[in-house]
């Protein structure tokens, strides 16, 4: 098998693709070409389109990995044919005919409640107050607090957004969950691992484990692209 | 000050100084910035050996003097290493946790989860820490496991499987290893991977164990040694993923976050850390990256010289890190901080560091750094000193030094960059030769020929009994290999060949381990290479009794016999020709082709005699009465043992008195037992009874052990119901001593059976 040299990454919600940066610098320094989608978090339809285009524009199989709501879309977008492999971090990996939105529908008794705040013209946010706490325990708080003033709304149609094929089901996966997770409960990513057959690691981390323990990411990412 | 010369304890010379400095213990603690309950510890003897920097910083106290200072230095170095060897090294024991262990409390609670998770199907308690170099895996796994005690009754193993070295452990080797812990014995320990596997899963199936698995390298490696359900636990850690091994869960060790990186720092400081201020020690943190193994020599740098304050080194880090900022983030970091402790160390102490690189086992001696730096064993043991303050090297059992693989590398780093290519190729040259030179010397110890070598080269180090020589041999085992195949590589055949002959009678004592194959390989190639068919036959014969007698392969020992005999044929080396049909005759034996073996014992047999070589004649004699006891000629094999007996106690036949003392027992007790077979219960009983007690006399518990066994079943079959039952109870105390415990068991069974002892045999 020929390793593969090329890694996209897509963002979750709430933030956008900077967040990937600890992660881009382990894996540039190794050689891979890195390249992040800005997906705009609108609905999970665009979010797709937009890893797509990215995924068009290779000239070779990727690693495609996606954070949090980014385990959507690539669940979506990772038929493509130049995905040669699927990569979870705190992610959800939907199954057909599931959104996040049904995923989080029900969640497991006694686990924390994401701080979500009602939507507001078709958008949700996170409560800027509970944002260090729920989404990103394990940084600083200078950082976690220009994280939640920086953050992307995201778009209801992008909850709602029902995965029609799921790449899982067609490529292998592998799957980080990070243990200390307060928005997507531990349980609920290692039953989705498990569903989707995935290679799992854990990391002692935040939801925010993509900036928090950027090596543990990118030593899954190059065990999938080996 | 009263001079004290007297050879006195550390603790006494302690005493006597402060006393004479009028100092109580909690002057003298605040002054030095040791404790006063470690000080009084020293003064009562319960800590008799301290720490290097330790002593330094008492002896500043006390103000003494350069003499005073040395002696305390020596003194405590004496303690350390009397420590290490009266320490129990218990087999894969788990080594200490660090005092100053830090953090890791949700990782504390993974583990905790793992063991004690149901054993579902598909998960069979298995834990994998991975995450690169200076992490602190090991450390946090040894953390775990003590953690986890009590949780496991029957025992904690620990078991360093080298996964960075050029020569990780292999599987077979581990499995051995952790057998041997596990309780079984040497000899009970099967030849095949896959037999010693299965032997170790059902073990741990019904025990309570915990198994650590350090620094593994590959799947292949690890497989074996994994549980299949049931009680037994393992934590493995390695830098690799081991993708390909299923049913295992994953934990990816992150650096320490900064407050936890932070404390770990102000920890190591001790009472310095106040003076450096919390902010300096954060942002030293922080360029530390959080990795344990980095903040431990940056700590330990500061601790040791105490010149420089953390608010310079935070500088000087970051101006380092500016200028490599190529490098990936935690190689920078960690080569930093050892940049930081090297440059520190005088000439001569930086020389002998980078130069230990070179040494090709896993651990070594004073005497090794000696040869490494060029200087003397006192010089080395300064430097050795100053390297595990600077917690550059780390110190094991007996006197042993290691590298952290990390730190070996960027000493090679070091070696390369600052050594010339022509000085690094002496310096290999050296340590090859005298490794080579030591491992032959020592084998020589076991030669009936040569016994104490007489004159050998000044540079070597002492060995002054075949004690000393055996455990240089062993302890060293993977330096003097790797010199081995580093000579054998480069055509020094000579000295490659000299060292595998120095290994025929020494071997013999340590016949349970996986090198000897390799090295008579190498002594049979260097024999070819020089063109000395005699001397290549006797490398064939050890590569025949290599896999004859520990490895139990018969057809493949057979193969060796034959080429041995075609050249020691060849070149009239009637000896070798002679051994090759004995060895030839142990392997028939062994495949049950008895007709065979006993032809094969008869002309080995016979050439001896021709040759005059009595004691291998009385050896093949001996060998053919178990042919023949095998084959169920119980007459013949006793008129074989007879006649045997009768050579030994003729002062004229020949046979040195001291091979003839040690066989006497072993041939009366198969007297006793041809006897016993033929139905001579009586006669039979006195002759064990009377071979046993010579056994006793000259400790060989191996066959007395086994003769007793038959003895009681004698016993047993006479009606004699209490001396049987009393002769099982020492069977099994016997089997016992040499750790036998399947048949020590067995013993204490029959010894407690009723009064109507089933027959034996």
């Amino acid at each position: 098998m020929t390793t593969i040299k090329n890694v996209v990454l897509v963002h979750g919600a709430f933030v956008d693709g900077s967040g990937w940066q600890g992660v881009y610098d382990e894996l540039a320094t190794d050689g891979f070409r890195v390249r992040m989608v800005q997906n705009p978090t609108l609905s999970l339809d665009g979010d797709v389109a937009a890893t797509r285009q990215v995924l068009d524009a290779l000239d070779g199989p990727a690693v495609l990995v996606g954070h949090s709501y980014g385990g959507a879309v690539i669940s979506e977008a990772g038929t493509h044919p130049n995905v040669a492999a699927l990569v979870y971090i705190a992610a959800f990996a939907p199954d057909k005919g599931e959104s996040v939105g049904t995923l989080i529908a029900d969640p497991p008794p006694g686990a924390p409640v994401p701080p979500i705040l009602p939507p507001r013209d078709g958008f949700l946010y996170l409560d800027r107050d509970k944002f260090h706490g729920a989404f990103a325990a394990d940084l600083p708080a200078q950082l976690a607090a220009f994280m939640a003033d920086t953050q992307v709304p995201w778009g209801v149609d992008a909850l709602a957004g029902v995965v029609n094929e799921p790449a899982w089901r067609h490529r292998p996966s592998w799957y980080l969950v990070a243990t200390e997770d307060r928005m997507i409960p531990p349980p609920v990513q290692r039953v989705m691992a498990e569903r989707a057959g995935s290679f799992v690691v854990e990391a002692i981390g935040s939801h925010a484990v993509h900036v928090s323990q950027p090596a543990a990411v990118a030593d899954l990412i190059r065990q999938a692209a080996a | 000050m009263v001079p004290i010369t007297d050879p006195l304890s550390f603790a006494e010379v302690l005493r006597r100084h402060r006393h004479a400095a009028r100092l109580t213990l909690e002057q003298l603690s605040e002054a030095s910035g040791v404790s006063a309950r470690s000080l009084s510890n020293m003064e009562r003897g319960r800590s008799r050996g301290p720490q290097h920097r330790t002593v330094t910083a008492i002896a500043d106290a006390l103000a003494l003097d350069e003499s005073f200072r040395e002696q305390l230095v020596e003194l405590a170095r004496d303690g350390r290493l009397r420590d290490h060897w009266t320490r129990p090294a218990g087999l894969c024991a788990l080594p200490r946790s660090v005092g100053d262990f830090t953090g890791r409390a949700a990782e504390l609670a993974w583990t905790n989860d793992l063991v004690h998770a149901d054993n579902s199907p598909g998960t069979a308690g298995v834990g994998l820490l991975t995450g690169s170099a200076g992490l602190g895996k090991t450390t946090f796994a040894v953390r775990a496991a003590h953690a986890l005690r009590t949780d496991f009754p029957d025992g904690v193993f620990f078991l360093d499987l080298f996964g960075m070295s050029p020569h990780p452990v292999a599987a077979g080797e581990a499995l051995a290893l952790l057998l041997r812990a596990l309780g079984v014995a040497d000899h009970e320990v099967p030849n095949d991977v896959p037999d010693r596997a299965s032997l170790y899963r059902s073990l741990l199936e019904g025990k309570r164990v915990l198994v650590v698995l350090d620094n593994a390298a590959s799947e292949e490696q690890i497989r074996p040694l994994l549980p299949s359900g049931g009680h037994g636990r393992v934590l493995i850690t390695s830098r690799r993923l081991l993708a390909g091994l299923e049913g295992v869960r994953r934990l990816s060790l992150g650096p320490l976050p900064v407050a936890e990186a932070t404390e770990l720092l102000t920890g190591i400081l001790g009472d310095r850390s106040a003076s450096d201020g919390e902010p300096a020690l954060t942002q030293l943190a922080q360029l530390c990256g959080g990795l344990p193994l980095a903040l431990r020599i940056i700590g330990n740098r500061l601790v040791s010289r105490p010149g420089w304050s953390a608010a310079e080194l935070v500088a000087r880090l970051a101006n380092e890190e500016r200028r490599l900022e190529q490098l990936s983030a935690g190689d920078l970091k960690i080569a930093n901080a050892f940049g930081m402790s090297y440059e520190q160390l005088a000439a001569s102490a930086r020389r002998v560091f980078r130069r230990l690189a070179l040494v090709p086992g896993r651990d070594f001696d004073a005497a090794l750094a000696a040869v490494a730096g060029g200087i003397s064993v006192e010089d080395a043991w300064d430097a050795l000193d100053e390297l595990v303050d600077l917690g550059l090297l780390q110190d094991g059992a007996s006197g042993r030094y290691r590298f952290h693989d990390l730190v070996r590398l960027f000493a090679r780093d070091r070696f390369r960059e600052e050594d010339t290519s022509a000085e690094r190729d002496a310096l290999s040259g050296r340590m090859t030769s005298w490794l080579l030179r030591m491992a032959t010397t020592a084998g020589r110890w076991f030669e009936p020929a040569y016994g104490r070598p007489s004159r050998p080269d000044a540079d070597l180090a002492e060995l002054s009994s075949p004690e000393q020589a055996d455990h240089w041999l062993r302890v060293n085992v993977d330096n003097w290999l790797g010199a081995l195949r580093h000579a054998a590589s480069s055509g020094l055949h000579s000295a490659v060949l000299d060292c595998a002959e120095s290994m025929y009678w020494f071997s013999d004592r340590w016949m349970h381990v996986p090198y000897w194959q390799e090295v008579f390989t190498f002594g049979a190639e260097a024999a070819a290479a020089l063109g000395d068919p005699a001397r290549q036959a006797t490398q064939m014969n050890l590569l025949a009794w290599a896999h004859l007698v520990p490895r139990d392969d018969p057809e493949t020992a057979l193969r060796y016999t034959a080429r041995a005999i075609d050249l020691a044929t060849r070149s009239g080396a009637t000896t070798q020709i002679a051994s090759a049909h004995h060895h030839a005759g142990g392997a028939l034996r062994r495949l049950g082709r008895l007709d065979e073996a006993i032809a094969a014992e008869t002309q080995a047999a016979q050439i001896h005699k021709a040759n005059g070589d009595m004691d291998r004649y009385c050896h093949c004699l001996g060998s053919l009465g178990t042919c023949l006891l095998d084959a169920g000629d119980h007459t013949k094999a006793l008129e074989q043992y007879l006649d045997v007996l009768a050579l030994m106690n003729d002062d004229r036949s020949g046979i040195t008195p001291s091979v003839a003392a040690f066989n006497r027992p072993i041939v009366l007790a198969r007297i006793g037992e041809c006897l016993g077979l033929l139905g001579y219960l009586a006669e039979a009983i006195t002759k064990l009874t009377e071979a046993i007690g010579l056994m006793e006399q000259a400790q060989l518990p191996v066959p007395q052990a086994r003769s007793l066994e038959t003895l009681a079943a004698l016993l047993a079959d006479e009606g004699r119901t209490g001396e049987s039952r009393h002769a099982y109870a020492r069977a099994a105390e016997v089997y016992e001593a040499i750790d036998d415990a399947e048949a020590s068991s067995r013993c204490r069974d029959l010894a407690a059976a009723s009064p109507q002892p089933p027959k034996a045999g």
